[in-house]
């Protein structure tokens, strides 16, 4: 069932949200041993008490959903999938947090993810390998794979996640999802654990661009809490969603990303059909390239991992979660708390991120990255002169199965390849379901808007499923 | 490309404040070099280009009055978090290794 739907069935008192709250609950406890989606699912009462108002007020009461693990809400606990941060209780709660208890929305729980958000599969969270709804010998993607699955799956119809490269996009095209990525600014940051600060971005998660949206009006919009937060006020974003396009929109299809080496003909064949399938909307699809593009991961590897390596160097065992045993000296608690505390790919990418960070490293690496980087962000302002959004794919592959990439991490890296020029540039982004491989797993495409264009990006993708299937197709097994 | 030696990660290791298992160390090297080689690139790319300025330059302050709302963190809930504690302090181990 569809938010939509739902409140509806809220509002003709078909249904009462404890007794659908009861009923997700039921859901997990028969399939999520298959899917293992969510760490935590908490207590119907707490879940019900935090909600701050009830049907009359709030526009998504008693709709459950949930957090990804790197998002507070006080007093429960948040690990952003790491044993560093084992058994850590949030006292203060998220921005997006606060504002969905505004709206009544029932928090179920906390979504599995990968560990501090590093990764394209969610088999780096510390905690548990989260499996596709589709396959549950494929991953979901990742780092929102637990966030993105849950929903895929039925068991709640919004979860939260976070982007930095592609997280939320990415899950969403292996699992068959909508997910949503805000211009850079537009949604508080508050109390969201940090991973690349001039990248991430709390992300959307549901079954249909309509429910993106109501939920997304929830989070976003100015906080002063962010300093990086846009002047931009709360506003309705499901205002636009009429089945049309915008008259006279003009699509700009990416060449040297639709055409890259390296999609699977299944992703091209569903590109090309989802590309047919706008032109009949009415909208014009024109050819174009932004080079610049083809240096996107890796600048992304080179921004974010020095981000990364600052941010995570508040861990330390002190002031909360792992403190390692037996240590003689504070500086030996630092090392081996951190040594023990943070898994593999963690220290992979804190190791890279100082070393691209150090005298002798940062011209060549990081220092080119940010020009680099400035250079796509341009590339983007330059073709949305000409377009108003840009065709591109999501995946380069539908999703791929547990352990493909462990003997080669790089490849998995470039999981985010079409992905992270958006965050780099910190614009605005929709993956939306367009086909079933043969073996069938969902695929997916992309749309990407210039800052501050969600209204256009949902509108668009709106019109585009309501003249699909997709969205109404879910894995067959979770019934 | 570049080599990292093993001295290299450890010194690395210590940088970041993080212990590395021997065991660790060829794999760790392996990555770290498969991604500085896969950006290798960005410095001859970057030649052409000109650094643009950023496209947000303000700053933003907040007023300096402590917080005031139920839901801001107090500092008993804070200080709650602290895996060893004596009043309102958090305990560590020492500094500098006492010779026995």
């Amino acid at each position: 069932m569809t938010i939509k739907e739902l409140r509806e069935k809220f509002k003709k008192r078909e249904l009462s949200p404890t007794e659908y709250l009861e009923f997700l609950r039921t859901r997990f406890e028969r399939y999520d041993n298959q899917v293992k989606s969510t760490l935590e699912l908490y207590d119907s009462p707490s879940i019900v008490s935090a909600a701050r108002v009830g049907e009359e007020q709030g526009f998504l009461a008693g709709v459950p959903g949930l957090l990804k693990d790197v998002i507070f809400q006080t007093g429960r606990h948040v690990s952003a999938s790491s044993k560093i941060l084992e058994g850590y209780v949030a006292p203060y709660s998220a921005t997006v947090t606060e504002r969905l208890l505004e709206q009544g929305a029932y928090i179920m729980g906390r979504a599995n993810c990968d560990e501090f958000a590093m990764g394209s599969s969610t088999e780096t969270s510390a905690y548990m390998k989260t499996t596709n709804p589709w396959d549950t010998s494929c991953v979901p993607g990742g780092s929102s794979g637990g966030s993105v699955a849950a929903v895929a799956a039925g068991f709640v119809p919004w979860a939260l996640g976070s982007e930095t490269g592609g997280s939320v996009r990415q899950p969403a095209a292996f699992c068959g999802v909508v997910g949503f990525k805000p211009t850079y600014g537009l949604v508080s940051r508050y109390g969201v654990i940090a991973y690349a600060s001039s990248l991430d971005q709390v992300g959307t998660a549901a079954r249909t661009v309509y429910d993106n949206a109501l939920v997304f009006s929830a989070i976003a919009g100015h906080d002063t809490k962010d300093g990086t937060s846009l002047p931009v006020p709360k506003k309705d974003y499901t205002v636009g969603l009429t089945g049309k396009i915008k008259p006279g929109l003009k699509i700009g299809l990416v060449e040297n990303a639709v055409f890259a080496h390296g999609i699977d003909p299944e992703v091209a064949q569903a590109l090309d059909d989802a590309r047919i399938q706008l032109e009949k909307l009415g909208a014009q699809v024109v050819r174009l390239s932004i080079p610049a593009m083809d240096y996107g991961a890796a600048v992304y590897f080179m921004v974010s991992r020095a981000e990364a390596a600052s941010n995570l160097s508040r861990f330390d065992g002190v002031k909360y979660g792992l403190r390692a045993a037996d240590s003689d000296t504070l500086a030996d608690m630092y090392v081996h708390t951190r040594g023990e505390g943070f898994g593999r790919e963690v220290k992979r990418r804190i190791l890279i991120g100082n070393y691209v960070l150090s005298a002798g490293h940062a011209d060549a690496y990081y220092k080119s990255a940010k020009v680099v980087q400035a250079m796509i962000r341009d590339g983007f302002m330059k073709a949305f002169q000409d377009v108003d959004l840009l065709f591109m794919p999501t995946t380069p592959v539908p999703a791929f199965k547990f352990g493909a990439f462990d003997d080669n991490r790089l490849a998995m890296d470039l999981q985010d390849y079409f992905t992270a020029p958006a965050n780099l540039a910190g614009i605005p982004a929709i993956a939306l379901p367009c086909g079933l491989s043969s073996g069938k797993l969902p695929l997916g495409f992309q749309l990407v808007g210039p800052e501050l264009s969600e209204e256009l990006l949902f509108q668009t993708g709106h019109a585009y499923e309501q003249a699909t299937p997709w969205h109404t197709l879910h894995p067959s097994t979770y019934e | 490309m570049e080599k990292i030696t093993k001295e290299d990660l450890l010194k690395l290791a210590a940088l970041s404040q993080i212990s590395v298992a021997d065991n660790e160390v060829v794999g760790l090297i392996r990555d770290i070099e498969s991604v500085l080689e896969y950006a290798s690139s960005l410095k001859e790319i970057a030649a052409h280009g000109l650094p643009s300025p950023l496209p947000y330059q303000i700053n933003v302050m907040r007023d300096d009055t402590p917080g005031k709302t139920a839901q801001d963190a107090r500092p008993k809930d804070i200080l709650a978090q602290a895996p060893e504690r004596h009043e309102q302090y958090i305990v560590v181990p020492m500094i500098l290794k006492k010779d026995s």
